[in-house]
């Protein structure tokens, strides 16, 4: 995983990917929620999202729902830790929004 | 087999190798085996009216077969391809144009760099395990190469193999470690200019 992943911050991909498992997802469907959620901008390959589920596995903030998905392809969920990690990233957003807005605002009324 | 459909090639960079494959199902071509060989892999190919789209990944996996590979199971269920072949550290899937995109396997800068780090340091760590070796079996050329004894004899089978490891090291090894440093310091350099992703 990338060195952002490492200090808390996540990529996009990552976050994206933890995003779509809010319910259970399978790898296709992953795929097409994340082109849904970013209109198109973010699109994951197959080779970054295995990576990625891997990874996110490991680090128990998603767990492979195979026992219940009943279907061929195999599907997994956020954790309580992939939330934890989805919504202090959310606050870290926030804080980078909300700084860059204070800055930036007296410069948009010039 | 007809000759005319084995080419041989040589490539270091995937995206190349895909635009060859895919350039050669436009012409009719679908790739069948690849075959590792010293100085110049063997591509072969059988006539297809299908058009198809070629992916290929580096093989992290050590997979030898399609069907006990998580990896391989994951791609074409995900994206409705076929697996075709594994070789030189690789594997290689095709899905028909007519049946809709095939993405290519890797969007995201950073996992691409970190791909192709594996690649680069599995490389490396075979041409670092082939060089012990061929001086280790280099040496008995001197020793054995008008010795009598079994052993002497047996001695001068491994310097054979050292030869061969020698040529298999600077042939292959050293030129894929060297394109793939090549690859992670431009792919380091974009992900630089976009500060990141």
């Amino acid at each position: 995983m990338p060195e952002s992943f490492d200090r808390g911050a996540l990529t996009e991909a990552v976050y994206y990917v933890l995003l779509s498992l809010f319910e259970p997802n399978h790898g296709y469907g992953i795929m097409q929620k994340i082109d849904e959620m970013s209109g198109g901008r973010v699109k994951l390959g197959a080779g970054t999202l295995y990576g990625a589920l891997n990874t996110l596995c490991t680090k128990k903030w998603i767990k492979p729902l195979s026992e219940f998905s009943g279907g061929r392809k195999k599907e997994y969920i956020i954790t309580e830790l992939g939330r934890q990690a989805v919504f202090d990233e959310i606050e870290r957003l926030k804080e980078l929004a909300e700084n860059g807005e204070k800055i930036v605002a007296n410069f948009k009324e010039d | 087999m007809n000759r005319n459909l084995e080419y041989k090639k040589r490539f270091y960079d995937m995206e190349n190798e895909e635009s060859w494959l895919n350039e050669m199902s436009e012409k009719g071509l679908a790739l069948k085996e690849i075959k590792w060989r010293v100085f110049k892999d063997i591509y072969r190919f059988e006539p297809c009216d299908k058009r198809y789209v070629y992916r290929e990944d580096y093989n992290m996996e050590g997979a030898l077969e399609e069907l006990t590979s998580p990896y391989i199971k994951f791609v074409t269920e995900t994206y409705g391809c076929e697996f075709v072949c594994l070789a030189n550290g690789k594997v290689y899937f095709r899905k028909a144009a007519e049946n809709g995109d095939f993405p290519p396997v890797y969007t995201d800068l950073n996992s691409r760099i970190e791909a192709e780090k594996k690649f680069f340091w599995k490389t490396v760590s075979c041409s670092f395990c082939a060089f012990p070796i061929m001086c280790i079996c280099g040496l008995n050329i001197y020793n054995t190469f008008d010795s009598d004894t079994v052993f002497g004899r047996m001695g001068f089978v491994f310097s054979i193999i050292a030869l061969f490891c020698a040529v298999i090291d600077v042939v292959w090894f050293i030129p894929a470690a060297l394109q793939k440093r090549k690859k992670i310091k431009e792919l380091e350099k974009i992900l630089d200019e976009k500060g990141g992703e």
